[in-house]
């Protein structure tokens, strides 16, 4: 009989070649962290800091909305270095949203809130209780966190409030950099935090009178959940993004305003010189380019107002690139006080909410992806779908009406079907965009 | 012619119908020697000897007895009728001398004056294959050849020498002398006798003298067979038997008196010894044997007296001289040791199956031949090749085929091994992989019968059959369950090199089995498993050859079924085990020892099956194709199935878990990849390249096989195939939730490969020669090359004493964790399934979860039960918070009293140029859930582990009075223990129907809590204080399961014969003798 040997040579490679092809084509990564939304979720916890008491600054509130159809439980759990801490139950209904008053349960003078909603869809954001600075609760604490724009200088107060949301004790160092190099004051190198506490670290402390001060936040154990705060004046701002050295950073709505301030500051956390080039884009009379060269383990800061070479007036987007990442932070305001708004970090989901009901100027909506994406737009109290729009590649959407997204308990939601929006609302302010706020990110 | 030489009478014993009889005797008439006369004296059956002895020699005298008395007798009866001679010459019937054999002993007689003159022997059909030139013997009378068997005679043994022992078949002794010694002693008939007259002719201080110039030729027909033993009193012994009873015989007469003392009391320990090995080995004739010469002695005892005063009215010599004239050593166990490494088991206890004699000479001729002829070791290579002794000739002259260098070489290995293994036998052994310490013998068997066993929350599921084989052997070692690991870690492996070598064994040379069987010690997964503690993966590479080889021979793949199975006998009978229903019985068994410990086993015959089946398609066997390899494969696992059956219970019970009976999912991206695969390697050996050289060699192998070879090495190939594609996609997690342990289908194609290996070898001492040259010489050299280099890292794997199996683990630095002494508590152990010092379930790729209950894991919890039941909530607790879905993983872990999560990443702490152990990364999503819990605290963190302390922790038992916090109570270990009163007990056992609160004796009421745990309320109390104890109630099914199990591998064991064999204990009867299994074939 013939052998058939070839044909099972031939058999027996082809069952080589499909374990070399599962091999090859599947590739095993070690699945990190979850960041998808998930209707089975059974408890969610946002976490917010930097807030302070009304006995000593400018009072800190915290807004809860709920997303979703169904009602929720919340707990809140908040911290504060001089004060036990205190816990409270609520329940918010389907679409809705409450505001909820740190104070009201917790005699200390900052806070760190811990809201831990019982299921899928909760947001939340803080603010000052005038509702001027706004920056949404985060759900995850973290181990590493970059601020930048710090000022120190007399009638200042630049801090940094760590909250450890877990249980495990915290270790960390903070490091910073000012315009004339890098500081690593003793007092902030090991710095402990027990679990579930709130500490504010008083920059000035070390670092006196100085301004334009960014910092490096590195967590040595366990996670921490952390916010810059600025106290000018009477006028307080919080950051609760990390401002995450980049290459590139587009803020797309800055006041060029009359009396308005509007600067970039820079921090370099490198060991090498780095020259950030700035483009101002108007709208109306082109493109403007300029640079800024940045020191290593320095700061420096970029004036797009009061500039000579830009035209006075109206909100102009502004891209900051560098060969090498810069950590940047937008400061803008008035000769009360800084407000601060963090690069945009794209998402494929934005809540835009007025709780306070005091309205803006604009809500910009941009595509930072190289291909048209549709966004829906839905207003969560009636769930319903409201309409469908198509921003072009890199294109922006402009909402200018005044009332449209300032209704109490309205929350309008865009969704896009990749992580490409980046979402800037402007308060309604005088001058005009002093008062940029960052959208919220749903769960 | 008048002479004047010395007269010699030759004395000829014929027995019955001796075919060389004429030609002795016509070779003793044609003698050159002038005064030679001739006797034949005809021992019974004699009724033609004085015929055949008149057509061809006239005028030798013939003398007939009635009676076969046996040589010893006849030759003193020939003695006493012959006077005046000065030489006897006592000569076989089977022989045939030159024909100046007499005169040159004679000569040699005078010159030397020997009292004793042997021929030089030689085979009768070739007289240049030597037989004997002399012998001598060992203090306890074993003879020893001065030739080795088979060996050419080029002149080299032709020098005059004093011998012990001269063989008979032809032996000139003085006249005077053999007066002096009262001639032969008629109680050794034969076999045996040449010994007893040589030791006493030297004991008198008489010459014993090899005179090689005298050849006679010897057919030697009784020793190969050819004639049975015939004279009375004899009949029914065996060649053993006789040999051994007149060697002692021989001993107990030969020496003084306290020597004989001493050399009896060695020789009785050493017949104890053999006797064990024997009863060891099945080997009945030989154990009746040794009984039965010592029998023989006892029942001899007053002759023994008889010959002890002749001896010492003779004796000249002083015991220290004569022993000054034997060998040192004793030559039995050499002996048998030499044909054991040699030959096989059965060889070396006197079992040589007549029917393969033949082809077992072709085999001997084709080994020696071939392309490996070129590693010839000296010059005669080729000039035997041409030679047809060659078929004689034992041991071919090449590398590693000589006797003494395979010694050496095993030796050499076993020597590596032990090196190797040295710290693993009495030092630290870590709580690693399969490595927590066991419970206590006792301990073990009720873990097999319990109801109740803490896995998880709690389980009323079956016992593991995995505790029912430790309890088994824990027992056999008398309770010492410590050194059961380390026999495993130190035996597994030799013992499948073994297994190894029984495969090979009719199929290829003993090199080719010695270098396969050293290519599995080689292969990386062994070294692996003892670096990662995985006894349970030793156990199957242990027994994964002995699979292979018994599946082979029930699948009748070419060259493995050498003799048909036995007649079908009825089960209990002996022979059962032998018949084909034995064997399947055989395979099913080893199955389920392997599936006890490992039951991703089952995969190993459901691979064979499948690699037999798909070469079949493409390459169909000749002979018989009768058997249906599915049926078969149905067969062997329905029936597994019930040795195994709580583990089959509770897999069907296990529902959407029962897949993960055959193993936990790994995560990819710590599981190895193809080419590692390849290597067989899952940790730290075999990562270099050295370790692609045995896969090289094994797919050579494949190549330039031919014949029946190449039949099975296409089977092999197609097995390993299907076993790397299973492996490859359970590597890459593509199967789901179907993850049979990759280092089980390791272990399988780790046998693969070096069975390809030996087939290698052999096609390359065999097949080479018969193809042109070209490629296939090659990689004939390459092949060498490559198993050769293998040794290198082997070597070197040897030099930590413990192939790097760590001193600590991660698990023993978390001894001190312990939350809570009341109430008890549970830690909860998350990671890749081979890096978790424990049984466990699957939460997700890579993580696998399982607790221990009140601190490190231990033999309670070494097996996990398929069927999670009610522990389902812990791991579902913990994929939601990896799944971001929970940020309360605390509170719902505290509902089943853990207090303490450890995520490994490794099973041990890796210290630089101190120990390593292979990192197995848990999900980063899992650890940055854990890390985002607000109820659980990171208490310790390195890079093998990460360890969180859960602040909603209350103990397994729990109290709440009204308003206050809750609080543990009870003892840990015996949950039992001062309860407060008018509170709310919270017990987070399960199944909680199966537990009772008892306060004071009386039964407290209980409510179920989130469908699982148990709430029970304390009444109000006067005492001052109240006792409770928690109470387990459970019907006792899985002991009945367990029994049922049990019972069954009994009662199988029993078929194995023992039913027959112990027939007298049922019935009271002493049970007919029962024939020798060899006597009732030959009929």
């Amino acid at each position: 009989m013939k052998s058939l040997r070839p044909n099972l040579a031939i058999v027996l490679g082809a069952v080589l070649l499909l374990c070399a092809a599962v091999n090859y084509l599947e590739q095993p990564v070690n699945p990190g962290a979850s960041t998808d939304s998930n209707l089975a979720t059974n408890s969610a916890v946002l976490y917010c800091t930097g807030l302070g008491s009304a006995k000593h600054h400018e009072a800190g509130l915290i807004t809860l909305q709920n997303t979703s159809g169904e009602k929720r439980a919340v707990t809140i759990s908040v911290s504060s270095p001089d004060a036990p801490i205190a816990t409270t139950k609520l329940t918010l209904n389907g679409f809705r949203s409450k505001t909820f008053n740190p104070s009201s349960i917790s005699a200390g003078s900052y806070f760190g809130v811990s809201v831990q909603f019982s299921g899928a869809g909760g947001i939340a954001q803080e603010s000052t209780m005038n509702g001027l600075n706004v920056a949404p609760c985060i759900a995850s604490g973290s181990r590493s966190w970059y601020g930048a724009g710090f000022d120190t200088t007399v009638g200042s107060l630049g801090a940094i409030s760590i909250y450890n949301p877990t249980g495990t004790p915290a270790v960390l160092n903070i490091v910073a950099f000012t315009p004339t190099g890098y500081v690593a004051p003793a007092p902030f190198q090991g710095l402990s935090i027990p679990g579930h506490a709130l500490r504010l670290i008083d920059l000035g402390s070390q670092i006196v009178n100085r301004s334009d001060i960014a910092t490096q936040v590195t967590v040595l154990r366990g996670s921490l959940v952390l916010a810059g705060v600025q106290e000018s004046g009477s006028h307080e701002t919080l950051l609760t993004q990390s401002a995450t050295p980049q290459d590139s950073v587009t803020y797309s709505a800055v006041s060029t305003a009359g009396t308005a301030v509007s600067v970039i500051r820079l921090a370099n956390t490198l060991k090498r010189d780095v020259t950030a080039r700035v483009v101002v884009d108007d709208g109306v009379y082109g493109k403007i380019r300029f640079s800024v060269p940045v020191a290593a383990y320095s700061t420096a800061q970029a004036s797009i107002s009061p500039n000579t070479a830009i035209a006075v007036g109206g909100l102009v987007s502004v891209t900051v690139s560098s060969k090498r990442p810069l950590a940047t932070t937008m400061v803008t305001g008035d000769t009360k006080g800084l407000n601060w708004l963090p690069s945009s970090i794209a998402s494929s989901t934005v809540v835009v909410t007025d709780p306070m009901g005091l309205g803006y100027d604009q809500v910009i909506l941009s595509n930072t992806s190289n291909t048209a994406v549709h966004v829906t737009e839905t207003q969560l109290n009636s769930g319903a779908l409201q309409s469908t729009y198509t921003i072009k590649a890199h294109g922006k959407l402009l909402f200018a009406s005044g009332t449209r997204f300032t209704a109490p308990n309205v929350a309008t939601v865009f969704r896009a079907a990749s992580p490409v929006l980046v979402a800037t609302m402007v308060r309604t302010s005088t001058p005009q965009g002093i008062y940029p706020v960052a959208p919220l990110v749903s769960r | 012619m008048e002479t004047r030489a010395p007269a010699v009478v030759a004395i000829v014993v014929t027995t019955g119908y001796g075919p060389g009889l004429e030609a002795t005797v016509a070779s003793l008439t044609d003698q050159d020697y002038p005064a030679l006369s001739v006797l034949v004296v005809a021992n019974g059956q004699s009724e033609l000897v004085p015929e055949r002895i008149a057509a061809i020699a006239p005028d030798v005298y013939v003398r007939l007895l009635d009676e076969n008395r046996g040589f010893a007798a006849a030759c003193n009866e020939g003695g006493l009728l012959v006077q005046g001679s000065a030489f006897f010459l006592f000569c076989h019937d089977d022989i045939r001398l030159d024909s100046d054999a007499v005169s040159i002993m004679v000569e040699a007689a005078y010159r030397t004056n020997a009292g004793i003159v042997t021929p030089k022997f030689v085979d009768y059909e070739d007289p240049m294959v030597l037989l004997h030139v002399g012998q001598t013997s060992d203090r306890f009378g074993v003879i020893k050849e001065r030739n080795e068997i088979g060996e050419i005679d080029h002149g080299q043994q032709d020098l005059e020498r004093d011998v012990f022992v001269a063989p008979g078949g032809a032996m000139l002794i003085r006249t005077d002398l053999f007066t002096t010694l009262r001639g032969f002693d008629p109680l050794i008939p034969a076999l045996g006798e040449d010994l007893d007259i040589c030791w006493r002719a030297q004991s008198a201080g008489a010459r014993i003298l090899v005179a090689p110039a005298a050849k006679v030729a010897h057919r030697e027909s009784i020793a190969r067979g050819e004639r049975a033993l015939s004279a009375i009193g004899v009949r029914r012994s065996s060649r053993q038997s006789l040999q051994r009873r007149h060697q002692l015989l021989v001993v107990a007469t030969g020496w003084g008196f306290w020597q004989t003392i001493w050399i009896l009391s060695q020789l009785l320990v050493l017949d104890l010894v053999e006797l064990i090995v024997s009863g060891l080995g099945r080997d009945p004739e030989r154990i009746r044997a040794i009984l039965g010469s010592w029998r023989w002695l006892a029942f001899h005892r007053r002759h023994i007296v008889s010959r002890r005063k002749q001896r010492k009215s003779v004796a000249a010599l002083s015991d220290t001289n004569l022993r000054r004239l034997q060998v040192g050593g004793v030559n039995r166990i050499k002996t048998f040791a030499n044909t054991l490494v040699r030959e096989g088991y059965d060889a070396a206890r006197g079992i040589l199956p007549e029917a393969d004699e033949e082809q077992r000479q072709e085999n001997r001729v084709d080994s020696g031949v071939g392309f490996g002829a070129s590693f010839a070791e000296n010059d005669e290579f080729d000039e035997i090749t041409e030679n047809p002794n060659l078929a004689l000739r034992r041991r071919p002259s090449k590398i590693f085929t000589s006797f003494r260098s395979q010694i050496l070489l095993i030796g050499a290995v076993a020597s590596f091994w032990a090196i190797g293994t040295r710290n693993l036998v009495s030092t630290h052994l870590p709580l690693l992989g399969r490595l927590a310490p066991l419970d206590s013998w006792w301990s073990t068997w009720r873990h097999f019968f319990a109801s109740w066993s803490p896995n998880g929350v709690g389980t009323g599921t079956p016992g593991m059959p995995g505790y029912g084989v430790i309890a088994f052997f824990g027992t056999f070692v008398f309770g010492r369950m410590g050194t059961l690991p380390r026999i495993v870690l130190i035996m597994a492996i030799p013992v499948g090199a073994i297994g190894i070598a029984r495969l090979l064994k009719h199929k290829v040379s003993n090199r080719a089995r010695i270098l396969a069987s050293i290519g599995y010690l080689a292969m990386p997964l062994g070294a692996n498993m003892i670096a990662q503690g995985r006894i349970d993966v030793l156990v199957v590479v242990a027994t994964a050859p002995f699979i292979v080889r018994r599946l082979f021979e029930l699948l009748n793949v070419p060259g493995f079924r050498t003799q048909p199975y036995g007649p079908n006998v009825p089960f209990g009978h002996r022979g059962w085990r032998t018949s084909e229903a034995g064997q399947r019985t055989v395979v099913v068994m080893l199955v389920a020892l392997s599936m006890a410990m490992a039951p991703a086993a089952a995969f190993i015959p459901l691979l064979i099956v499948a690699g037999v089946w798909l070469a079949r398609q493409f390459e169909p066997d000749s002979g018989e194709l009768s058997i249906q390899p599915w049926r078969l494969l149905g067969s062997i696992m329905g029936t597994t199935v019930w040795f195994l059956l709580p583990l089959a219970a509770d897999t069907l019970l296990a529902g959407r878990r029962a897949l993960e009976v055959f193993g936990l999912r790994r995560g990819p991206w710590s599981s190895p990849d193809l080419w590692a695969l390849v290597k067989g390697a899952d940790g730290g050996f075999g990562q270099s390249w050295w370790f692609y050289l045995l896969p090289l060699a094994a797919l050579l192998g494949l190549v330039i096989s031919r014949n029946e070879r190449r039949a099975v090495a296409n089977k092999l190939a197609s097995i390993y195939a299907l076993a790397l594609l299973l492996s490859m996609l359970v590597s890459r997690g593509l199967l789901g939730p179907l993850a049979p342990d990759l280092d089980v289908l390791l272990a399988l194609q780790a046998v693969l490969v070096v069975t390809l290996v030996g087939l290698g070898i052999s096609s390359l001492e065999n097949d080479i020669t018969v193809t042109k040259f070209g490629f296939t010489q090659l990689v004939a050299g390459v092949l060498v090359g490559a198993v050769s280099l293998t040794a290198v890292p082997f070597m070197l794997d040897s030099s930590s004493g413990r192939f790097d199996l760590p001193s600590t683990s991660v698990a023993e630095s978390l001894g001190q964790l312990s939350s809570s002494q009341s109430g008890g508590f549970r830690v909860l152990w998350l990671g890749d399934p081979t890096v978790l010092p424990l049984g466990g379930w699957s939460v997700a790729p890579g993580v696998a979860a399982a607790t221990s209950m009140n601190g490190l894991p231990g033999g309670a919890t070494f097996f996990a039960p398929p069927d999670s039941g009610t522990s389902d909530l812990i791991l579902t607790a913990v994929k939601n918070a990896m799944d971001g879905n929970s940020v309360q993983l605390g509170a719902a872990l505290a509902a089943a009293g853990i207090s303490t999560v450890v995520v490994l990443n490794a099973g041990a702490p890796n210290f630089s140029g101190v120990q390593s152990s292979p990192v197995r990364s848990a999900p980063q999503r899992l650890v940055a859930a854990l890390g985002h819990q607000t109820d659980l605290s990171l208490s310790l963190q390195t890079a093998s582990e990460e360890t969180f302390s859960n602040l909603k922790f209350h103990g397994i038992v729990s109290a709440q009075q009204s308003g206050g916090v809750v609080s543990p109570i009870f003892s840990n270990v015996t949950f039992s223990g001062e309860t407060p009163t008018n509170a709310t007990v919270h017990a987070a056992l399960a199944p909680a129907g199966a537990f009772a609160l008892e306060v004071n004796g009386v039964s407290v009421s209980r409510e179920m809590r989130k469908g699982w745990g148990a709430t029970y309320s304390t009444p109000t109390s006067t005492n001052s204080v109240n006792i409770g104890t928690l109470v387990l109630h459970q019907l006792p099914l899985n002991g009945l399961l367990a029994g049922f199990t049990l019972l069954l591998w009994l009662v199988v064991w029993l078929g194995f014969g023992w039913i027959q064999r112990l027939e007298w204990a049922f019935t009271f009867r002493t049970s007919r003798k029962i024939q020798p299994r060899r006597a009732k074939e030959s009929r």
